[in-house]
């Protein structure tokens, strides 16, 4: 009964397709403050005015080891620089990246929140399909490594006739579903996190160092923290439901117990549940007992959802088991000498469970493993390569 | 890098816990209100089938199954349209107030095996899509229900007493945070069937009836049609330009067959035909050139098609004939090089494979009996209170 009968549904619904293209109204030079809206997501930003400096289009490549890929599949995407000047410098950029089509199979995760070179690089989520995760780097401008926001930040500060440095702190924010992808990099000139610095003194804050640096490490925990909280309302402004447009400051972040705050202003919204008798005094205290234990419930959910590894491991454990008793028993039973039937019950186990592994391998190599078994999101990054420098 | 340490894991823990976020605080669907097209409820829209309908009952509602974590309340609401004189459809939409971190896990009617119907669109340990058709037993006078329903039930008897049970055809879908569960519950009136006793639909009873059958079936490809409007709805990605649904029983047959899926891609948001229409829509717009266009076109076209079940399952079954191969090949060879023996070998050989056969079938089931009964330990399966459900589904 599941199949379904062929019907000539389609024309009758297609009055009620949603179809459309969210609109793309960000145009260099426009003022925005509190949060930027692209391609029907929402972005928070760091307090204070910025100036759209670039609007342009890129496109997607997939990294698998040290191969790239265009995926050029995965449709245009939609990229968008913000700036701020202060007091006669460009002190914040904001680079984003989002996808003007919405895919079927997940996006994927970004190369930097798979280092582990950085000052920090945190999964908050991750399964095949989507993902949660934020990193933090120093940039040190120079060589191969450009100005965040790159020309058109240059051209920017020209204009404002304003200073820009050459050593920056970025906090990348990459936020994806099954549908949809919001890559965001905050970059920084540390002198408004109160250290200031300068590419060729970045050996003092490269992150092996950076606990030697007292005003460096400040600054890099106040922007790790203010990231950490500002992934939440990322994850929101994903699904195109961010209503606020007020987010904490970056200095003095790392004094505030994130976790804390976030518990507290949960908390409140539960008791004001209760007390509008939208909840009883029990959901409440379950509720309670519910976020308290918010990671553990995460643990549990993860011992549930046994991977397709752990469970094949674990099977072809058991399996093994089995069957090699069984090759006891008629390897003896055909052969009749105990020396020759241990030898050859040896030489199945040896060879058997190499075979196993070269013809998984084998199977690897020729069909990958299939989409429906993905455990790990792609690599998925964003360049200029293509095609031309369209903007709108 | 102790003070990192620190830092970080006071971080994760900051991350891992959810951030209030109301969403769209947008507070619709009240009682008396009407919708026409579409309703609205927490910032997730419902598409609606033709006609008014009006908000017959607002509450909350509550888990009988599952643990999803800090939710708030779950909203419900139960709309109602009337026809001549009397409720001819009902709504019943269920939604999350606060949102969790873990996932929500699966409606138990998509997992149930005496349904009428029921497709699973996707499903991982952290979102799913599915749809089912069920019979419910809306019509009984002692039908349960949330607590918006003691305001509705009244309504179903003016104008007769309904029909005592009513075909429900329910979505579930949800992600990372999120929830929606909608039911549409039909009377069967509508399709041309007389009031009938519960037993007249079950899943037997339907598949010896062809009538009952063919009307189970249409309803099933209208609900795989409206399917992408409820998962575009639950994005709240249902566009302004959306018109109300057509009712299951107002379509007609093509004369020439045309392909679920077929129909499917045309209506789905991130279907090839949409995203191709999307794709237009920006060299239209000028947001991306000619050029670009027709890079983005050909890796499109050029794309594999997304993967589906029967490819992973035929991929299963080569692989599976695969390894057979292999396994009795190298297990000759063994046998060979310790007996000499063609005879013996192959009595070896073929006894491996018979007793191996078996063997990995019941290890198999024991493994998958485990998982089973670990995944239903940790209740993957969130349910609420529905209307015309009993505790354990009896409906």
């Amino acid at each position: 009964m599941t199949s379904v009968r062929t019907i000539a549904l389609a024309a009758a619904f297609a009055g009620a397709v949603a179809a459309g293209t969210p609109a793309l109204a960000q145009t260099v030079g426009s003022s925005v403050s509190g949060r930027i809206d692209i391609a029907g997501k929402q972005v928070p930003l760091p307090p204070g005015e910025f100036r759209v400096i670039a609007v342009e289009n890129l496109s997607a490549q997939q990294i698998r080891g040290e191969t790239t890929t265009d995926r050029m599949d995965l449709g245009p995407i939609r990229a968008v620089a913000l700036a701020q000047v202060a007091d006669g410098k460009v002190t914040a950029v904001v680079e984003i990246a989002t996808n003007l089509l919405p895919y079927y199979d997940g996006w994927g995760t970004a190369a930097d929140c798979n280092r582990t070179d950085l000052y920090a690089a945190i999964s908050r989520y991750k399964s095949g399909f989507d993902v949660s995760c934020l990193y933090l780097k120093p940039v040190a401008v120079g060589g191969d490594v450009g100005l965040p926001g790159g020309s058109a930040a240059q051209r920017f500060a020209t204009e404002q006739k304003a200073s820009v440095g050459d050593f920056w702190l970025t906090a990348g924010l990459r936020n994806a579903d099954r549908q949809d992808i919001l890559d965001v990099r905050y970059s920084f000139d540390p002198a408004v996190l109160g250290a200031p610095a300068r590419a060729a003194a970045a050996a003092a804050w490269a992150p092996a160092e950076i606990e030697r640096n007292a005003a460096g490490l400040a600054a890099v925990k106040d922007l790790a923290a203010w990231a950490g909280r500002i992934a939440e309302p990322l994850d929101i402004g994903l699904r195109g439901r961010l209503e606020s447009t007020s987010f904490p400051a970056i200095a003095g972040a790392a004094s505030v117990d994130a976790a804390e705050v976030e518990r507290a202003a949960r908390t409140d919204a539960l008791a004001a549940l209760r007390d509008a008798g939208a909840i009883t005094a029990q959901d409440y205290d379950r509720q309670m007992e519910a976020l308290g234990g918010a990671a553990t419930a995460a643990a549990a959910a993860g011992a549930a959802g046994w991977t397709y590894a752990q469970v094949a491991g674990w099977k072809a454990f058991t399996y093994r088991v089995i069957v090699t008793t069984i090759n006891v028993g008629i390897d003896y039973a055909f052969v009749g000498r105990p020396f020759a039937a241990g030898v050859l019950v040896i030489l199945q186990v040896v060879v058997n469970t190499t075979k196993f592994f070269f013809h998984e391998m084998m199977w690897q190599e020729v069909f990958g493993v299939s989409p429906l078994q993905r455990e790990a999101p792609n690599v998925i990054e964003f360049s200029r390569r293509v095609v031309t420098a369209s903007a709108g | 890098m102790r003070l990192f340490d620190c830092l970080f894991s006071r971080l994760l823990i900051a991350t891992a816990t959810c951030v209030i976020a109301l969403g769209a605080t947008v507070e619709a669907a009240e009682p008396g209100q009407t919708f026409t097209g579409r309703a609205e409820i927490l910032g997730r829209q419902i598409p609606l089938p033709a006609g008014e309908w009006t908000v017959a009952g607002r509450g909350t509602n509550t888990l009988t199954s599952g643990n999803p974590g800090a939710f708030g309340t779950i909203e419900n609401a139960i709309l109602a349209r009337r026809s001549e004189g009397r409720i001819d459809a009902l709504v019943e939409i269920n939604v999350n107030r606060l949102p969790v971190g873990a996932g929500w896990g699966v409606a138990g009617d998509c997992t149930r095996t005496d349904g009428l119907a029921a497709v699973a669109f996707y499903k991982t340990p952290v979102d799913g899509f599915c749809m089912f058709v069920v019979p419910t037993a809306v019509g009984d006078p002692a039908a349960p229900g949330p607590a918006a329903w003691s305001a509705v039930r009244p309504l179903l008897l003016q104008g007769g007493a309904p029909s005592p049970v009513w075909l429900t055809l329910g979505y579930r879908v949800s992600d990372r945070r999120d929830v929606l569960d909608v039911r549409y519950h039909l009377d069967p009136r509508l399709l041309g069937f007389r009031p009938m006793p519960e037993k007249e639909w079950a899943l037997e009873a339907v598949l010896a009836a062809p009538e009952r059958y063919s009307a189970v079936n249409q309803l099933t490809a209208w609900g795989s049609l409206a399917a992408a409007l409820v998962e575009n709805g639950f994005r709240g990605e249902l566009s302004e330009r959306a018109t109300a649904l057509p009712n299951p029983w107002e379509v007609k047959p093509l004369k020439e067959p045309m392909s679920a899926g077929a129909a499917v891609d045309s209506i789905v948001r991130n279907s090839r035909s949409q995203r191709l229409a999307a794709l237009d829509e920006l060299v239209e717009s000028g947001t991306i050139s000619p050029e670009d266009h027709a890079a983005y076109l050909k890796a499109i076209d050029e794309a594999p098609p997304p993967p589906n079940p029967d490819d992973y399952y035929r991929l299963l079954g080569m692989k599976v004939i695969s390894f057979n191969f292999f396994r009795v090949s190298v297990d000759y060879i063994l046998a060979f090089v310790v007996t000499v023996s063609n005879l013996v070998s192959s009595y070896i050989t073929a006894s491996i494979v018979a007793f191996h056969s078996v063997a990995q079938v019941f290890n198999d089931m024991w493994w998958d009996n485990y998982i089973l009964a670990q995944t239903k330990s940790s209740s993957n399966q969130t349910d609420f209170v529905y209307i015309g459900v009993r505790a354990g589904r009896v409906s």
